[in-house]
């Protein structure tokens, strides 16, 4: 069952792409991608760490879709905090419509108590940006298929300020200190948390991502390594009946630590 | 929350059965909470009064060897008993029937048709009850549980717990009651698994998530004793809970060693290992470094105040502890302990008397918990008639 789709870059194995994982339903079951790796192969997701087990590498994962837990784990309630509720959602494979050995695209089904709501096409493609770094491409668009508005909230909307994450997350190890984190014009886990930027760096001592996404970001470098675009920062997001949502995520694994020059000029490498 | 300061309100009164022994431990708590406003200690039930000394900090409180006269002379609303097993049931029931809720010590009676009584008899009260496993109360044992069911080891292959443990003599003979299965006619059942490792059989139980009466399928036990005790000290259960999980449960007082005890949780893709007493849970799994945690624990008088504030619910009722009273049933029931030959052990020197050592017994309390398998089944020499009489069943 969790036999993955190996990715390519170039001559090199940079990705697992597990898209039937061996996952509880407590966990909100849905593909990811685990383990990425630099093209020097130093491993830059985790899965299923200690802290949260329902952090599984990359991948996206959303807390709140019409009250469903796509997230994992426990359910922000209003008033009452974290809670554990039987609200898990599953992101179901249906089938490739492509695959290569540099990519692929897919479709799948994301289904709560038995029903769908929505459904998905995903599209991942790995590119080789210089000899140490590679880039993950990744894009997708999910299409509301209930005959309602379908609500995408977060913990944030839901109460809790600052916790707005969902949508594309990135679990990275943890490394012996915690990884920095910078965009073009700010630094430190506060100052970037939360803002938009055209490019968010985080960099632990052996390796580097370098994120480019139109959405907040949500980061964590504290209490663990993880970061990604909130779908739902500040306030939900709706999706008409039939309507749909795209977003797309470019991310480059680079090997080493690096500095905000060397991070700014990858980010321009990449094919946004 | 129970951290809070009990600001504005006044302290609960606390009497205290049993101020003795594991009683100390008990005043220190209640030392600590009395320090904070939230309780004062207003009555000490003993056959002989606490000596000064014993009550520094906790004030005056009043003595008394009746425990109902004590409860209605100072208006007590929680009682802590601490007393002999044997004493636990009535003791318990006179404190709800006065009115009080009440810590009562593991294990919470001697015998399943005393803890059947003490069910019924707190239900018609309708007074609270915590049963003071300590180690339920620790955070670690629902973060294990938590990764249990999440699938962090895959699935669940058996769950094992160790306690290798070094008491003196004088522990056999420190009171009447001591070492005895039973006393003057009625079940006392002081023996390794049901007394001082008693935590361990609780808190595997619990991890399982098998703690009530009819979480128990079947229990096998074999007991041992290297002292000159009616009851054992060198014992080993193996439990098969209804939802399928085997656990193996291996006790001594006569280990070469002291060690921390632990249970050991073994699933298809990893373990995990919690040492109940430190909080401390450390997890292995394929394609992980390993992961070692320790948790913060809540204080069962804290979390029975709590829940009569209404804020809590109880971490330990006694349907809680209805498995553990399966296995205490069972070693109650049991044969007698059987001797392990006088050439198996050895007499070292210890701190105020002698200590019996049983030759290997450490490795074979390791081993039981890491095989899930029994003394007899490791082949111990001193259990080697178990084995055929277990063939013969």
């Amino acid at each position: 069952m969790t036999a993955g789709l190996p990715l390519r870059c170039g001559d090199r194995t940079v990705a697992t792409y597990v898209h039937r994982p061996d996952v509880r339903g407590r966990l909100s079951p849905r593909p990811y991608l685990h383990p990425v790796t630099t093209l020097g192969g130093a491993t830059v997701t985790e899965l299923m760490p200690a802290d949260h087990l329902h952090h599984l590498g990359a991948g996206i994962a959303v807390p709140d879709v019409a009250g469903r837990n796509f997230w994992g784990g426990r359910t922000y309630v209003r008033d009452q905090g974290p809670t554990e509720l039987d609200n898990h959602g599953e992101q179901r494979h249906l089938r490739w419509a492509r695959r290569d050995d540099d990519g692929f695209a897919e479709e799948l089904s994301w289904t709560a108590g038995g029903d769908q709501l929505l459904h998905e096409q995903r599209t991942v493609r790995t590119r080789r940006l210089s000899p140490t770094a590679w880039e993950l491409d990744l894009a997708f668009t999910l299409t509301n298929t209930t005959a309602e508005p379908l609500r995408i909230g977060s913990p944030a909307t839901n109460g809790r300020p600052g916790a707005g994450y969902g949508g594309f997350f990135w679990r990275a190890p943890r490394t012996g200190t915690p990884p920095l984190v910078f965009t073009p014009d700010a630094a430190g886990e506060d100052a970037v948390h939360g803002r938009r930027a055209d490019w968010l760096a985080l960099a632990g001592e052996r390796w580097t991502l370098v994120l480019r996404a139109t959405d907040p970001w949500f980061v964590r470098t504290r209490e663990y390594p993880g970061v990604g675009p909130a779908l739902a920062w500040r306030t939900p997001l709706t999706v008409p009946a039939g309507g749909t949502l795209t977003r797309r995520v470019v991310t480059a694994v680079a090997d080493g630590r690096l500095a905000p020059d060397e991070a700014a000029a990858l980010a321009a490498r990449t094919i946004r | 929350m129970s951290g809070a300061p009990a600001a504005g309100r006044e302290p609960v009164r606390v009497v205290l059965a049993g101020g003795r022994g594991h009683g100390h431990w008990h005043l220190d708590n209640l030392r600590r909470l009395a320090a904070r406003g939230i309780v004062r200690l207003a009555g000490v039930c003993d056959v002989q009064p606490l000596e000064a000394a014993a009550l520094t900090r906790l004030g005056r409180p009043e003595q008394g060897a009746d425990l109902g006269e004590l409860i209605e002379r100072t208006g007590a609303g929680v009682v802590v008993v601490c007393t002999p097993i044997h004493t636990h049931t009535d003791l318990a029931l006179t404190a709800a029937s006065r009115g009080a809720d009440v810590l009562l010590e593991k294990p919470p009676a001697p015998s399943l048709a005393e803890y059947r009584r003490l069910a019924a008899g707190l239900a018609g009260t309708g007074r609270a009850c915590q049963i003071g496993f300590q180690s339920l109360g620790s955070h670690a044992v629902t973060a294990v549980r938590a990764l249990i069911e999440d699938g962090a080891v895959g699935e669940l292959r058996g769950i094992g717990a160790a306690g290798n443990w070094v008491r003196e003599e004088h522990y056999f003979t420190r009171a009447a009651w001591s070492g005895r299965r039973r006393l003057a006619g009625r079940d006392v059942v002081d023996g390794v698994l049901t007394n001082p490792l008693a935590h361990a059989v609780a808190t595997a139980l619990r991890l399982d998530g098998s703690s009530r009466e009819q979480d128990v399928d079947s229990i096998r036990t074999e007991l041992f004793r290297a002292h000159d005790i009616e009851s054992d000290d060198t014992s080993c259960v193996r439990v098969r809970t209804a939802r399928g999980t085997r656990i193996v449960v291996a006790a001594t007082l006569c280990a070469a060693a002291a060690a921390e005890p632990y249970v050991v949780v073994h699933g298809s893709r990893g373990r995990i290992t919690l040492w109940y007493k430190q909080d401390r849970v450390l997890l292995q799994r394929a394609g992980h470094g390993p992961e070692e945690r320790v948790h913060c624990r809540t204080d069962l008088l804290e979390n029975l105040l709590a829940h009569r504030a209404g804020g809590a619910g109880l971490l330990v009722p006694p349907q809680e502890t209805g498995a553990l009273m399966r296995v205490v049933e069972a070693v109650r029931t049991a044969g007698d302990p059987r001797p392990v030959p006088g050439s198996l052990w050895h007499t070292v020197a210890g701190e105020r008397s002698h200590r019996r050592v049983v030759d290997g017994v450490d490795g074979l309390v390791d081993a039981a918990a890491e095989r899930l398998a029994t003394f007899a089944e490791l082949g111990a020499p001193w259990a080697g008639a178990a084995r055929r009489k277990a063939a013969h069943r």
